[in-house]
């Protein structure tokens, strides 16, 4: 019985995730073909591509390198969570103080990752600061923009609820604005990672002489193509990883009612509403 | 005590109430009614001190006053338990004494099972059940209540009619209840007003002759019929061809 229940429930696994399954399938055997008509030097195929990363797996680079990157985007990413809740909060609450910050934000929005890179060069040198500090800077304006829209949205009918029991800021703030805030930000903080993930390869590759984007570009210089491929490879996988087994589990954690089912479900299983 | 003498509200241009004085005594059931759209809400936002009147003396003895939405405006991110209580929370009634509460308003509201459900998995009946506990759960001596029964269907409807009487009789409670419906008003209500569409006013005052327990169908019937066949009342509620009206009713 048991079995049935759990053979059951792989089936409805499977029935639910074949068309990304069929989809990566297609792209596999399209790289396949790629690989085969141009060769190994220009584009490795997706076996080859595998072997790299076991030989940068069992050298310990692999390791190294998704450490000193996983610090860079957690300083980074954290601190940018942190003062872009802040400075949204603020800004959320004080118009004023909204109007002044915004051509601000706007302009560190508009300037390239690049840019950014170049003059974090200039002040913090080769070492881990130009890439916290370009991650920073460049998810920074998604927090904040995510956190004012959440301030801006607040449902009005609440907070009249809230003050006809002549609720006391403090609880307002605990038990209204900050799980809504939370319940809006979500979409922003996976827009942020993913960007952390792309500008910390980005400033790694130009600036550092550690991290995956270091060992990207020294795999360029050595024209081992497979390498490069394995990298990309490395970070798509933790770009998933992070969203997935991150960043989700922490929302089902601090948001256990959102993927409850409704009462009046009963055994149907629908998607949870991440 | 509550006492609206000669309330006027504008808003914007346009006049909503045009003048309208009422009381409500300690343990009283008043219903307002009117068409849709007739300034009934905008009357008990005024009661319960929501928003301010443009002219006109209002004066509240009441200690303490809750209201129950149209909408069950519950905190989606809180258990049934946690929402029942949230007024006693704001009051910074302990824990303990929460969790005691809230477990005996469940038991009188029908909702032991469901305490540590959020509110998306409750049906609308169910929520608009935690609205009223959450609101009762503060021990007001008025309630105010903004079309509760909205959306509910007949069933869950007189369900909930039948607890509200029987919370409000058992409390003592005052209550000013706004519905468009003259059936449930003739119901719930003590007395009745009856309101004009807007700017409005006050034409007609009902008073009932029965307690709510002895009020059955047959009477509840003849008090609507008797209420509509009032000119003022049936043209407040757009009812134009009412002889036509009534002579199809005498075939």
């Amino acid at each position: 019985m048991n079995l049935t229940h759990w053979s059951k429930q792989s089936l409805s696994l499977l029935k639910s995730v074949w068309p990304q399954l069929v989809g990566l399938g297609v792209f596999l055997v399209l790289w396949q073909f790629g690989a085969m008509h141009y060769g190994m030097v220009v584009l490795p195929s997706p076996l080859e591509t595998w072997a790299a990363i076991g030989r940068i797996a069992t050298t310990g680079q692999l390791g190294d390198a998704l450490l000193t990157t996983g610090f860079h985007i957690f300083a980074a990413f954290t601190l940018a969570v942190l003062l872009g809740i802040l400075l949204g909060i603020v800004a959320g609450i004080q118009s004023g103080f909204q109007k002044a910050i915004s051509p601000i934000i706007s302009a560190l929005q508009g300037i390239p990752p690049i840019a950014w890179i170049v003059l974090a060069l200039l002040w913090f040198g080769s070492g881990s600061g130009t890439p916290i500090f370009t991650i920073t800077v460049t998810t920074l304006p998604i927090v904040f923009l995510g956190t004012l829209e959440s301030i801006r949205t607040f449902p009005t009918p609440l907070l009249e609820m809230a003050r006809l029991f002549r609720t006391p800021p403090n609880l307002l703030l605990t038990d209204l604005y900050f799980p809504h805030l939370l319940s809006q930000l979500f979409p922003s903080l996976v827009a942020g990672l993913g960007l952390a993930w792309r500008v910390a390869v980005m400033a790694e590759l130009l600036s550092s002489e550690v991290g995956i984007g270091a060992e990207l570009n020294l795999a360029r210089i050595n024209l081992d193509t497979d390498e490069v491929m394995a990298w990309i490879v490395i970070v798509v996988i933790s770009i998933w990883v992070s969203e997935y087994l991150l960043l989700r589990p922490l929302r089902h954690l601090l948001e256990p009612w959102r993927s409850l089912p409704t009462l009046t479900d009963n055994n149907q299983h629908t998607p949870s509403v991440f | 005590m509550l006492v609206l003498d000669r309330i006027y509200f504008q808003y914007g241009h346009n006049l909503i109430l045009d003048g309208i004085s009422l009381t409500l005594a300690p343990g009283q059931i008043l219903c307002l009614t009117g068409p849709s759209g007739c300034g009934k809400t905008t009357l008990i936002r005024i009661a319960a001190g929501l928003i301010q009147p443009s002219a006109g003396m209002f004066n509240n003895k009441f200690a303490s006053i809750a209201y129950v939405f149209q909408e069950p405006r519950l905190l989606p991110w809180q258990t049934t338990q946690e929402n029942l209580t949230f007024g006693l929370k704001a009051k910074g009634i302990s824990k303990q004494e929460r969790m005691r509460s809230s477990k005996q308003l469940a038991q009188q509201l029908g909702l032991e099972q469901v305490l540590h459900y959020y509110p998306h998995q409750l049906s609308g009946g169910m929520q608009q059940r935690v609205a009223l506990g959450r609101a009762l759960a503060i021990q007001p001596d008025l309630l105010l209540l903004d079309e509760p029964f909205n959306g509910l269907d007949v069933g869950r409807r007189r369900e909930f009619q039948a607890m509200l009487l029987k919370l409000l009789s058992d409390r003592h409670l005052a209550a000013c209840l706004v519905s468009h419906d003259l059936a449930e008003a003739v119901r719930l209500g003590d007395r009745i007003i009856v309101m004009s569409p807007s700017p409005s006013r006050i034409v007609h005052r009902w008073q009932s002759q029965l307690p709510p327990s002895a009020r059955d169908e047959a009477y509840i019937y003849r008090e609507v019929s008797q209420l509509l066949a009032l000119p003022d009342v049936s043209r407040c509620f757009g009812l134009k061809n009412i002889s036509s009206q009534s002579n199809f009713m005498r075939f």
